[in-house]
């Protein structure tokens, strides 16, 4: 299937849930670190992007819970969510080996960059 | 001062989830105002504003229906940032267009130089929207946003400068050489679908072809009823535009890899041309159908000989 590119917010927050379900402001902590702090998403842009997702069936509502009366819902990659993850991952992992190639930095067997 | 801060933060956050419609529910909006008191705390006063304001334009937008997650908010992200490139263009050529008629009027220097105002007008109004035109295509919204606000500013500014009488003894500029009033409304809507659509959408490849059918569409209606209204067919901002929406029409049609359907869909702009061309000009259609056209069929050859010499570039690359 020919996946266009994904958004790199979009693409963090898919990432942010691959080895867990977490809620609203976790991803936000979670996408921050994944992103050396460079992408620091509001709480208004997560959640439009987080209904987004849920609307396209690439995540789930895991757990709706209230805590001190308040709402807390913890979303999941769904099994397309994590397909296409998948090849996100491969696309930007196949553009990265390239542009390693051609600067002459990929990893010999010895170890190292050459 | 510091006990007072969360708690107007908190009380600025029930404000904005009470902008949500009750469709999308109490408890749901207040998820979203409890998510962004959290990421508030660690924020200065800035950030805290810009929570609160986030969390507003949300609200706002999922009560007209523009979120993400809807039809007319996906489709307005995909168009906003084609629809910026677009007004960009037009606000280029109109400007320039503009300021050498006015330099044309009886009784005036023909062919005057641009003066150092009207180089900083024509920046004014230029610069932000070509700013927020890169930065919505390359997905950058923050940067789109900021800077689609600039140039509603500046479009307002150069709106109002235009009406102030004394414009011509601060500046030595006539009223008549900026740019004129169809020109910063159509880059004002243009900045504004900027800022009201969702900002998660990545510009979409079909976009450029709706983009393109309206921007050729719409000039042409529009100076069919300047005429009509005022029986005079002449005065018409978007002159040097019409000719650039089929131009690059014709560019899309060749460079972007298209589906026959979206080939179509691309190829209606072109094809409307010959009915367009008699609102753009009553008198001759014909010759202005064939003026449309002529430059849009360079345009085509020069893009698909382009697409095919970079294609021929690409391939022992790729292959290798």
């Amino acid at each position: 299937m020919n996946h266009r590119a994904l958004q790199e917010p979009t693409t963090l927050l898919l990432t942010a849930l691959a080895d867990a379900p977490r809620h609203g402001y976790a991803l936000i902590a979670e996408v921050s670190e994944i992103s050396g702090g460079r992408v620091r998403l509001r709480a208004g842009t997560l959640y439009g992007a987080l209904d987004r997702l849920l609307a396209d069936g690439l995540i789930r509502i895991e757990q709706e819970e209230v805590v001190e009366g308040r709402l807390r819902r913890t979303f999941a990659l769904t099994a397309d969510g994590r397909e296409l993850l998948a090849t996100e991952a491969e696309r930007l992992q196949s553009t990265a080996r390239e542009a390693k190639r051609r600067l002459g930095l990929q990893f010999r067997p010895a170890g190292g960059l050459a | 001062m510091t006990d007072r801060q969360p708690t107007r933060t908190a009380r600025a956050l029930d404000w904005a989830a009470s902008l949500y419609p009750d469709s999308y529910g109490r408890e749901r909006a207040r998820e979203v105002a409890e998510t962004a008191a959290l990421a508030a705390e660690e924020a200065g006063p800035w950030g805290r504003l810009r929570q609160v304001a986030d969390v507003a334009a949300h609200g706002l937008r999922v009560g007209a229906g523009l979120s993400s997650d809807r039809p007319l908010g996906r489709a307005l992200g995909l168009v906003a940032p084609w629809a910026a490139t677009l007004a960009g263009v037009q606000a280029l050529l109109a400007t320039l267009a503009t300021a050498r008629r006015s330099a044309l009027w009886p009784g005036e220097e023909p062919f005057a130089p641009p003066t150092l105002p009207l180089v900083l007008v024509t920046l004014a109004l230029l610069a932000p929207v070509a700013l927020t035109a890169g930065a919505a295509l390359l997905g950058r919204w923050a940067g789109a946003r900021a800077f689609a606000l600039a140039a509603l500013a500046s479009a307002a500014a150069l709106g109002a400068a235009a009406s102030a009488t004394s414009l011509h003894d601060l500046t030595g500029l006539q009223p008549g050489s900026l740019p004129g009033r169809s020109t910063l409304l159509a880059t004002s809507l243009a900045m504004l679908l900027v800022r009201i659509c969702p900002p998660d959408r990545a510009p979409g490849r079909r976009a450029p072809l709706v983009v393109l059918a309206l921007g050729t569409a719409l000039p042409g209606a529009a100076s069919w009823a300047y005429g009509l209204t005022f029986g005079d067919g002449y005065t018409t901002p978007t002159d040097p535009f019409w000719l650039v929406a089929p131009m690059l029409a014709a560019v899309v049609l060749a460079v972007e890899p298209l589906s026959t359907s979206e080939r179509l869909c691309a190829a209606v702009p072109l094809l409307a041309v010959p009915v367009l061309s008699s609102p753009y000009d009553t008198r001759n259609p014909l010759l202005t159908a064939v003026y449309l056209l002529g430059p849009a069929l360079l345009a085509y050859l020069a893009a698909a000989a382009a697409r095919t010499a970079v294609r021929r570039f690409r391939a022992p690359v790729a292959r290798g």
